[in-house]
């Protein structure tokens, strides 16, 4: 780049300036977001998700890495995990937000979280095109593990509307770890 | 200098370009042909559940398994590889000297290719990462990072270093600074899948990410390409260097900062909001110099829009930006958010960006390149004129059917309409939208043939029959 001055002010202005941008945006606002606290059901949610991220250990998905619970002498994945992990593979968050907006849903799908709710949740999938109903305080509106069994296996037999595919390829234990998972969504 | 001879080592000129084209091309016909797919599937649910043949392959096209598919090839298949096709062909064009390496290129692009079949079939077997638009797993992220993006910036960067004109035009810049706005991009998108960041940081990373995938690479990148068309097929020159300076700038000042208008719903921070909805509104300025500083540029030239396929599409995909970029500056504001955040409007208006504006730029771009590469006029003049308004009319009939289901549903959801009288109210608008899909893919499968035979059976150029600008016309 030899002698050419004003490239050299053209690159520097450019780094100064993206920088800056950066600072203003990742760096201001990536600070004071993670200074907020954890609310009780953040915490609720952190023993029961553990991480919901792809993890190595788990190359499919399977929730194999999730947190553990005993129950009757006999120990296996937290199903409500499992189920969250299963929520993510499928893709059910391309059409379910879990994001009651602060600005109309309050009526209909119930109050928006609190910023807190969401500390040690990763990934959050929140959601952003709502082609079906949100689904954060499903397990308020509908608290029956059988009712999502059927709704999951063949949608049209209790929503003759429904326009959401079936998932009658999933494993009898994955239904009912993702029927779990609706539930304990209050 | 003395480098530049001893990287051929047997390539041709243009290989990598070559063989960029034809893969963005490829992978725009798979891309395409996902997305009709799973507008299909929203359209009939049912479709191919059940059905014996299908067996374990249920799972794999699933909707929530394809969408993610689809997203990712037209990102990171179609749109990228043709940008940096563009690059392999215009920084050399730009710069008087060859590509840096011919050989990297063609290994970029080949790794490429085969990063994008592994991250295809790892999000058809169930690997996503749950962070829309960053989908792939942190393994591919990293790859990602360096055999694709590290290796086309060396080679581009590479070549303007070793340049033979005395200045840059804007389009280098725009390819410079995309790459490395793209880097930092993808890299904070990938924060959250590398490091343990959580909660509302999570979410903001991934649609700072989401928006800036757009903000920093492809609008710029496509912008770039059109400096570079439009000017060259018109044998205009630019209208305004100054007017480029504004729109390099602006963009690199405050393209970035609208992240969060994505989260508007969201429980941010209200200085968060505020900040990004206005900085969003500033995203006129660029969008609107750039559109300025083009339209001036064919200034007499007007009429070989109906005689120039490459210019149709390059224009048509600029002026395509002026609706682009008004809604996109008002409708993140709250006034308007509220209202339409989460319906069918908002694919509208991503479809309007990425199919609309900058794939019409590309392909504009494709045509021209593809003639002179292989130094033929293109196989068939009707052919291209019919991928133009197959994609055309497609296109708007694409965005009519999901704006007016957009609005459908924000309605809904204003007048706590029974969510599922709304989802039934919109279906008839879903089955629209895969016609008007259907006929996208339709125009971009004869793009694909007319490529190809432009490549093997155009009528080649000679000094008889070559017109003064372009191959063709």
């Amino acid at each position: 780049m030899g002698g050419y001055k004003e490239y050299k002010i053209g690159v520097i202005m450019f780094l100064v300036v993206f920088a800056a941008s950066m600072f203003m945006t990742i760096g201001l606002g990536g600070v004071y977001l993670a200074k907020i606290p954890a609310t009780q059901l953040a915490l609720s949610k952190q023993v029961h998700y553990g991480s919901s991220a792809w993890s190595i250990k788990d190359p499919l998905m399977k929730g194999l890495n999730q947190p553990m619970v005993t129950k009757r002498g006999k120990s296996f994945n937290d199903p409500v995990g499992v189920g969250k992990k299963i929520f993510i593979r499928e893709g059910c968050w391309h059409c379910h937000t879990l994001l009651p907006e602060q600005s109309m849903d309050w009526e209909y799908f119930g109050a928006p979280p609190l910023a807190g709710d969401f500390v040690g949740e990763s990934p959050t999938v929140i959601g952003s095109d709502r082609k079906a109903p949100d689904l954060m305080h499903i397990g308020s509106r509908m608290p029956s593990v059988a009712w999502h069994l059927q709704h999951h296996k063949d949608p049209r037999s209790v929503q003759n509307k429904s326009i959401m595919q079936s998932f009658d390829f999933l494993d009898k234990k994955e239904l009912k770890a993702l029927a779990k998972y609706m539930v304990s969504l209050k | 200098m003395s480098t530049a001879t001893a990287t051929y080592e047997g390539l041709k000129p243009g290989t990598a370009a070559k063989h960029a084209f034809f893969s963005a091309v490829v992978w725009l016909c798979i891309g395409t042909s996902f997305g009709f797919f799973t507008s299909l599937r929203i359209a009939w649910p049912d479709l191919l559940n059940g059905v014996e043949v299908m067996g374990p392959l249920t799972s794999a096209f699933a909707f929530g398994r394809v969408r993610p598919l689809h997203i990712t090839i037209v990102i990171f298949g179609w749109i990228s590889i043709a940008f940096v096709a563009a690059m392999y062909y215009m920084t050399p064009a730009l710069c008087n000297c060859r590509l840096w390496s011919e050989k990297l290129g063609v290994w970029n692009i080949w790794l490429w290719n085969v990063g994008l079949v592994v991250g295809g079939l790892s999000l058809i077997m169930g690997a996503n990462s749950g962070r829309e638009y960053q989908e792939l797993i942190w393994p591919l992220d990293i790859y990602v990072l360096t055999a694709i993006l590290g290796l086309a910036s060396i080679n581009v960067f590479m070549t303007v270093l070793q340049r033979r004109t005395q200045g840059i035009y804007i389009t280098v810049w725009f390819f410079m600074a995309a790459l490395i706005m793209l880097f930092m991009t993808y890299f904070v998108g990938a924060i959250p899948d590398l490091f343990p960041v959580t909660g509302l940081n999570e979410a903001y990373m991934v649609w700072w990410h989401a928006h800036n995938v757009l903000g920093l690479w492809i609008t710029p990148v496509s912008a770039a390409i059109a400096y570079y068309v439009i000017p060259k097929i018109t044998g205009n020159v630019l209208y305004s260097h100054k007017i480029g300076h504004l729109h390099f700038w602006t963009i690199v000042a405050f393209y970035s900062t609208p992240g969060a208008h994505h989260l508007m719903g969201a429980p941010l921070p209200e200085w968060m909001k505020s900040f990004a909805s206005v900085s969003g509104v500033m995203i006129l300025i660029p969008s609107l110099a750039f559109i300025t500083n083009m339209v001036l540029t064919v200034q007499g030239k007007w009429n070989m829009f109906s005689s120039n396929v490459s210019l149709q599409f390059a224009l048509t995909g600029t002026l395509m930006a002026v609706p682009l970029n008004f809604q996109g500056a008002f409708q993140q504001t709250r006034a308007i958010n509220w209202y339409i955040h989460g319906t069918h409007w908002i694919v509208a208006h991503a479809h309007f960006a990425l199919l609309g504006f900058s794939t019409f730029i590309e392909i504009g771009a494709t045509y021209y390149a593809i003639a002179k590469l292989f130094n033929r006029k293109i196989y068939s003049q009707s052919l291209a004129t019919t991928h133009y308004w197959l994609t055309t009319i497609g296109f708007v009939g694409f965005w009519t059917t999901l704006t007016l289901a957009g609005l459908i549903q924000a309605s809904g959801k204003v007048y706590n309409t029974t969510f599922i009288d709304v989802v039934y109210a919109t279906h008839p608008y879903m089955v629209g939208r895969s016609l008007f899909g259907l006929t996208i893919v339709l125009g971009q499968w004869i793009f694909l043939y007319n490529m190809y035979k432009t490549a093997t059976a155009g009528e080649p150029v000679t000094e008889k029959n070559a017109p003064a600008t372009v191959y063709y016309t």
